[in-house]
């Protein structure tokens, strides 16, 4: 019976062996491709948890939650999530700009998935150098295109109904490039037939001149124009003058 | 005099002399800022620093006269007598007879010629106002005719024409007539092209041509002639940003909301041999706020 | 004494010898007497009326300093100033100048913001002054027609600043000329006429700044000196009221003596009304055309609003419902009602008050020179009260898109508000004012002291 048993002690070694090549292989050859499965994998799992439950798994939108994205383009998913407008708790929560709920890795994880996996058509995230633009050219787009809903200093206005043509304060160049491409809630699209790359960067590098150049006049109040002026003439203006004529003038009660 | 007197002499002394260094004070702060302002010109101006200055010299000023006129100076309240306004019955009186005695006779004499010059003062005051019709010409049909032209190319503010698939969804931008090249051929003939999504048109019978999705409405408010800029994109509404008129984009601008009666008016459009989008016409009614004589027919020029 | 011969009595300064030069050619000692010590009373609340005076005199110094710059035309040119963002733009010539004079001109930017502050308070210094003439009831025989003039005084200065502040050729100020362009176009049969007639042809037309300047520079300032001097030589001649108290009776003036007390009160507040006036000139910005840019007609922006004292008027064109009918051809715009009859009938009341009230209210045709409380006529404090909520109300509506982002409330829904408000608010707030009047007026008061028939 020695003859059997070294048999089956042989089948046992090959056997082994084959299984453990086999795994070293598999998991020499599935780490490589990994590397690169990886990034869209993980935008996959954050797709499920945070997207699908409104967006639906492939994108095509949910009665009632969630609209169909699938040409929104990377532009779109880019901003939304830059601006911490999506992903949003509940389906019924107000849309609006807030801290971030994803990190910049989980952004581009995201994007990847959706790109190769959900996306047919939509404007790209914009390549813009707002330093090198026209700012001439900037200022006249904004004031035909922009001012009428975002204020002549993009402080935002009301703009019917509950809704908010918000202040630009806060929006970096990539966020402001991108909604002039997509048109985020209530924001007409600016496309790219009629304006061109360099357009949007001039228009970018007009917003950001408004934030950073000194005003020559002093403090600007408010903000809102001439609702701000009448403001300050009246509190600051005859607050003062109204203190000065009392202290100069009589008092009724005063002795003769 | 008494001791209490001489104490209340006393304290009024004092205030009045600390009144006096108070004032002196300021106005030498004023003097120095008046200098101060001299400097801030002289390196070149900030206005800001002039501002300041400026105040801090006149404030000085006042507040120093403010403190002689209310604490220095120890001018005791005058008291008037204050007649009634009414001339006294002898004055009255005398002037009436007076008058009577000297013009007014001869003016109740001579009633006819008065009245005569009266009526030559009136119609030269009348005449004084032709003048004022030299200001400008009138209307006539200007009110009721834009540059807008059957075969006039839509273009861009830059000038560029248009073609249907530049403009997608949710899209608008503001469009002239080509060749308008004037302030006041712009001013009434501004228009913007949107870009309507699928499905969403739904234009009254009878309303002027459109090209697939898109659809071209008169820009000026038919309220207060303001150019109706917020496009409401995802509502199909555009707001006017002046009294907040907002017209339904989808339904040939009609109002539904704010100050406005009457909706845009709509342009007719078509697509020219070369794949460009051209009015196909004039607006379908007049555009801009209302006029009492809107409901006329235009004056037909002849040909 | 024959003339020549020096007076050794007094000290013989430089003063004293140009008082008696003077006096040798216009005679001057018995005037000056006369009103050197006139009695002013000098209560604080009667100063209101001389800040507007001397916001006026701020405006005259600074809007000629301003004048010497502008140019008045709407003639294309290309600005090729310092500010970069503007550089290569075709703008007017009028829109040109303000640029250089607010960013070459040394102190220029300082005169203009001067000059526009000074507006803003020179129209509500008129205000306060006149609620304070309508609450004591300085209105009142003799002063009718002082009240009157001062209407029309606070009609030229919305004129003033109208023009004025369209003057720049900005956006804003371009989109608020539309506005009444539009509205005048309104008025049936001779509206088109007149705005054509105004601008010298169809929006925008070539004439319309050099028109306004004239306006602005020569024909309503000549308004106003020539009304403000009618105020002030009624008011000297009639003598100043005065509030009761002790000594003060109808028939005398109790004050401070005109020199050198009350000419030292007025100085500084001359010099105080600058002071304050060219600190919000040179600390807070105001009108900056060049973030507005020039005036293009098919472009606008919001929020759009006027000057602070053509609120209310914007505000009736915003909450005024959408009612446009056709009466035998002729066509009644929406804008008709509150933008020309409804402001037209406000000002006629205003006018008409003083006749109003002493027809049909205290049937008090007597003349009053001492001023009420503003409870002693109930019915005045009622109407004046009920007046100016529904003009607050109004005012308010002219802001309304600035409050729904505010607030973050629904546009339409503050609009709705400000319109059952404007209706609903003065009726009530005026009744209770004049219960309130009335009730306070229930306890003993100081009767008028008796005056000579």
């Amino acid at each position: 019976m020695r003859a059997g048993r070294v048999r089956l002690h042989r089948i046992a070694v090959v056997g082994l062996g084959t299984l453990l090549a086999a795994v070293t292989l598999q998991a020499a050859l599935g780490g490589r491709a990994g590397a690169q499965e990886t990034e869209v994998d993980r935008g996959a799992g954050i797709w499920a948890t945070q997207c699908a439950l409104c967006h639906g798994e492939l994108g095509r939108g949910m009665q009632d939650k969630g609209p169909d994205i699938r040409a929104a383009g990377t532009a779109a998913i880019d901003f939304v999530i830059r601006t911490g407008r999506m992903p949003l708790e509940d389906a019924s929560n107000r849309v609006q700009r807030s801290e971030p709920h994803l990190t910049a890795a989980q952004r581009d994880a995201v994007l990847a998935f959706y790109d190769r996996a959900i996306r047919t058509g939509g404007p790209d995230i914009p390549r813009i150098e707002p330093r090198t633009a026209d700012l001439a050219r900037g200022r006249e787009l904004f004031v035909q295109n922009c001012a009428a809903c975002h204020g002549p200093t993009a402080a935002g206005i009301a703009v019917g109904q509950r809704d908010l043509a918000p202040s630009l304060d806060e929006a970096s160049p990539i966020e402001i490039a991108e909604a002039v491409r997509i048109g985020p809630g209530r924001m007409p699209v600016f496309g790219t037939d009629i304006y061109t790359e360099d357009d949007v960067e001039a228009v970018t590098a007009w917003v950001l001149d408004l934030r950073e150049r000194a005003a020559p006049g002093g403090a600007q109040v408010g903000r809102s124009g001439p609702v701000s002026e009448g403001a300050i003439a009246w509190i600051v203006g005859m607050g003062l003058l109204l203190l000065m004529i009392y202290l100069l003038g009589e008092h009724a009660q005063d002795p003769p | 005099m008494s001791d209490r007197q001489v104490d209340q002499w006393e304290q009024r002394h004092a205030r009045t002399d600390r009144a006096a260094r108070q004032a002196a004070t300021t106005f030498f702060v004023a003097i120095l800022a008046a200098i101060g302002l001299f400097v801030v010109y002289i390196q070149g101006g900030q206005t800001q620093l002039e501002g300041v200055l400026l105040f801090v010299a006149f404030s000085g000023v006042g507040a120093g006269i403010g403190l002689w006129a209310k604490v220095i100076l120890d001018e005791p309240q005058v008291v008037e007598d204050r007649p009634m306004m009414r001339s006294p019955r002898e004055s009255r009186e005398a002037f009436e007879a007076e008058y009577d005695e000297t013009v007014g006779g001869g003016l109740a004499r001579r009633s006819f010629l008065v009245k005569l010059l009266m009526g030559a003062g009136a119609s030269l005051g009348l005449a004084l106002l032709i003048p004022l019709r030299s200001l400008g010409p009138g209307p006539e049909n200007e009110l009721f005719t834009t540059s807008w032209r059957a075969g006039a190319r839509l273009v861009l503010p830059t000038g560029a024409p248009i073609r249907p698939d530049d403009v997608g969804p949710d899209q608008i931008v503001t469009v002239f007539p080509e060749g308008a090249r004037t302030v006041e051929e712009q001013a009434d003939s501004q228009a913007v092209l949107i870009g309507l999504r699928q499905d969403a048109m739904d234009l009254p019978p009878g309303s002027p041509a459109t090209v697939g999705n898109l659809v071209v409405y008169s820009k000026l408010c038919t309220h207060a002639g303001c150019p109706v800029g917020l496009y409401r994109a995802s509502a199909a509404e555009l707001l006017c940003p002046c009294h907040q008129s907002t017209f339904d984009v989808t339904r040939g601008a009609v109002p539904i909301s704010g100050p406005a009666a009457r909706p845009l008016p709509q342009l007719p459009i078509g697509v020219d041999d070369d794949g460009f989008l051209v009015a196909l016409g004039d607006f379908e009614a007049p555009v801009g706020p209302t006029f009492w004589n809107l409901t006329d027919e235009p004056i037909v020029e002849e040909a | 004494m024959p003339s020549g011969t020096s007076d050794r009595t007094h000290r013989d300064g430089p003063i004293e010898a140009l008082a008696r030069w003077l006096d040798d050619r216009l005679r001057l000692a018995g005037g000056g007497r006369k009103y050197l010590r006139k009695a002013f009373p000098a209560h604080w609340s009667f100063l209101l009326g001389e800040i507007a005076l001397f916001s006026l005199v701020v405006l005259l110094f600074t809007g000629t300093f301003l004048a010497l710059f502008y140019t008045p035309s709407a003639r294309s040119v290309i600005y090729e100033g310092p500010y970069v963002p503007l550089q290569g733009t075709e703008v007017s010539a009028a829109f040109n100048s303000t640029m250089r004079l607010s960013f070459e001109v040394r102190a220029g930017l300082l005169m203009r913001q001067v000059h526009h502050w000074a507006a803003l308070v020179f129209v509500a210094a008129i205000v306060v002054h006149m609620l304070r003439v309508f609450f004591t009831g300085a209105f009142r025989k003799p002063r009718e027609l002082n009240w009157v003039i001062g209407v029309g005084l606070l009609l030229l200065a919305f004129g003033a600043g109208f023009t004025g502040y369209s003057l720049p050729d900005d956006l804003l100020s371009g989109t608020g000329l539309r506005i009444g362009y539009s509205v005048l176009l309104g008025v049936p049969f001779l509206g088109p006429l007149l705005g054509f007639l105004g601008l010298g042809g169809e929006y925008p037309g070539t004439d319309a700044l050099g028109r306004l300047h004239i306006m602005h520079v020569m024909l309503i300032p000549a308004g106003l000196l020539g009304l403000v001097g009618a105020h002030l030589a009624i008011l000297v001649r009639q003598r100043h009221t005065q509030k009761p108290g002790p000594g003060a009776r109808n028939d005398n003036v109790v004050g401070e003596p005109l020199f050198p007390t009350q000419t030292m009160i007025s100085l500084s507040l001359l010099a105080f009304t600058i002071a304050i006036l060219t600190l919000l000139g040179g600390l807070f910005e105001i009108n900056p055309v060049w973030l507005y840019g020039p005036y293009e007609p098919f472009s606008v922006f919001a929020p759009a609003q006027p000057d602070w004292y053509m609120g209310w008027l914007e505000g009736l064109l915003r909450l005024w419902p959408p009612i446009e009918f056709t009466v035998f051809g002729v066509t009644i715009a929406s804008t008709f009602i509150p933008g020309v009859v409804l402001p037209g009938i406000v000002f006629t009341l205003v006018g008409i008050y003083p006749w109003f009230e002493s027809r049909f209210v205290t049937r008090d045709q007597a003349e009053h020179h001492l001023l009420q409380r503003a409870r002693d006529v109930p019915a005045r404090a009622g109407l004046g009260t009920g007046a100016l909520t529904f003009l607050l109300v109004i005012f308010v509506a002219g802001s309304n898109d600035v409050i729904a982002a505010d607030t973050a409330t629904s546009l339409q829904a503050i609009t709705g508000i400000l319109r059952v408000a404007a209706i609903v608010l003065p009726p009530l707030t005026g009744f209770a004012a004049y219960r309130f009047a009335q009730r306070l007026g229930d306890e003993p008061s100081v009767p008028e002291p008796a005056s000579q028939p």
